[in-house]
């Protein structure tokens, strides 16, 4: 098996430098508004080079980095680019995987040997992404037998680098590469593994899998695969559907509005993004949960049944109110608030509602969501969510890969236009 | 800033997106030297496509409404060295 991963370099970042010139060699910051605290989305490469990453706040860049600039997020942007190359990996095999916004793995074992190898398929990738794209959006494409392998070879030869991990070079790899570089192996686990000896793959694969396994449960099984070189998820396909199991929201919450009264604006606006989601999608749910992280950085959350299922933003938010009231409410400071529903049914084939208060209802939010698809989503909300809006309009929507892969099944099966800018 | 503005535009039919060749601000025809970055932005159910380009010595971030098949200026910036 032949799996490519493609990663674009420093995306957001890219795109903004492509699109304005003039920040082309700058070091470049995509956040969120300019005028209330945030955290960096992404950096441009010269950005990184003051050790500037993704998730530090924007004090923090402008500490190590005086002259950063900072540019607005642009989601709009980003993913039309994200279609633009989804669109280019798709015309030479479907088995594309769309794993975030700027990252792709390809299954390209049928695709090699028309190529006599991976790199010059890799090398023409990267000639049609610079054509189509534009000179200053760059991606790395990492080659090996699984996700896991191609993933490491990304980060070996990034940026702007292809880099092939053959069978015969993974033994050398595993003993290489430090457990903390996997993707899914965080700090916490990485800080037990150490406890435990292992600092490398290759020392994970020589530690007893049973051993793992009692030490961290499913998860160990895992972790003794990794350490063999090997990555049991599959690749999932674009058009594959998958299977919705929740439906929410979470969101960081802006500086000004971490007051218990923001924060309940904030959870209305999840409330009533995560209700049009459910509704959109012929969802109704079950369980609502809700969470908050508050100024310590410490999480709390619980769930709740509902007796019927509902896609109704005013019951989804009365019950998660209800739940943070049962944890005590909402703490002085809170940094992050989320809700989601869970025990997902389709509403069609649901009973309809008895009472003429209930019809009246459903009738409204029908005639609302008839009002967004026609008018777009910002046609019409509640007033109380106005400012929570404006302050998270420039970093929302950056993660919707699910979304791109989705809306990208249907628009890829109705066109076969070519993805070329205008020279 | 936001203002209609005129452009000429070449349609290939091979092309996703319309080609501005000449765009006329105040009156003076600047050729269109570069197209950076084309990408789509949805306003209600209308198709928006937003241009960056390089005119005359400027950078300008034109708007097409596919809809009403207008366009709009909505940045510009006199580039360094123009």
């Amino acid at each position: 098996m032949i799996i490519f991963h493609v990663d674009m370099d420093s995306f957001f970042a890219s795109v903004e430098q492509q699109a304005r010139p003039w920040l082309r060699g700058k070091p470049v910051v995509v956040s969120g508004r300019p005028d209330i605290y945030s955290v960096v989305a992404a950096a441009s490469r010269e950005a990184k080079r003051y050790g500037i990453r993704s998730g530090m706040t924007t004090w923090e860049a402008k500490k190590l980095c005086p002259d950063v600039i900072f540019i607005p997020g642009d989601p709009a942007k980003y993913e039309t680019v994200t279609r633009r190359f989804l669109e280019i990996l798709i015309s030479y095999t479907p088995m594309v995987e769309v794993y975030s916004i700027d990252e792709v793995f390809l299954d390209a074992t049928d695709l090699v040997p028309r190529y006599g190898s991976p790199i010059p398929l890799a090398q023409e990738i990267k000639a049609r992404f610079r054509k189509a794209l534009g000179e200053w959006i760059t991606c790395t494409i990492g080659i090996a037998p699984n996700k896991l392998l191609a993933k490491l070879a990304t980060d070996e030869a990034k940026p702007d680098g292809i880099r092939w991990i053959r069978p015969g070079e993974v033994p050398e790899v595993l003993r290489k590469t430090p457990v903390e570089k996997v993707c899914g192996i965080g700090p916490r686990i990485a800080r037990r593994l150490s406890h435990m000896g292992v600092w490398t793959l290759a020392d994970l694969g020589r530690y007893p899998a049973a051993y793992l396994r009692k030490a961290f449960g499913v998860y160990g099984e895992t972790l003794a695969l990794w350490g063999r070189g090997l990555d049991p998820t599959p690749l999932r396909p674009y058009w594959q559907e998958e299977e919705e199991k929740s439906i929410g929201h979470s969101h960081a919450v802006p500086r000004a509005l971490r007051h218990p009264e923001g924060v309940r604006k904030v959870l209305l606006y999840l409330c009533v993004k995560t209700a049009r989601r459910l509704r959109s999608r012929g969802f109704a749910g079950r369980v609502v949960h809700a969470m908050f992280r508050d100024g310590e950085m410490r999480y709390r959350g619980a769930q709740r049944a509902l007796s019927t299922s509902t896609c109704d933003e005013e019951r989804i938010y009365r019950t998660a109110l209800e739940i943070v009231e049962g944890l005590g409410g909402f703490p002085a400071e809170t940094t992050l608030v989320g809700v989601r529903v869970t025990g997902l049914e389709r509403i069609m084939g649901s009973p309809r509602p008895l009472f003429p208060r209930d019809i009246r209802r459903e009738r409204l939010l029908e005639a609302l969501d008839r009002i967004r698809d026609r008018f777009g989503e910002d046609a019409v909300y509640p007033a109380s969510i106005l400012e929570c809006r404006l302050l998270t309009e420039a970093t929302g929507g950056m993660g919707r890969e699910r979304e791109i892969a989705r809306t990208f099944r249907k628009s890829s099966q109705s066109s076969s236009e070519p993805a070329v800018l205008p020279e | 800033m936001e203002r209609p503005i005129e452009v000429v535009a070449w349609f290939p039919v091979d092309r996703r997106y319309p080609v501005p060749l000449v765009v006329v601000r105040d009156g003076v025809r600047e050729r269109v030297e570069r197209v950076h970055l084309v990408h789509e932005r949805w306003s209600a159910g209308d198709l928006l496509l937003v241009y960056a380009l390089t005119a005359g010595g400027s950078w300008l971030q034109l708007r097409f409404d596919t809809r009403r098949a207008r366009w709009f200026l909505e940045e510009s910036n006199r580039l360094e060295g123009a």
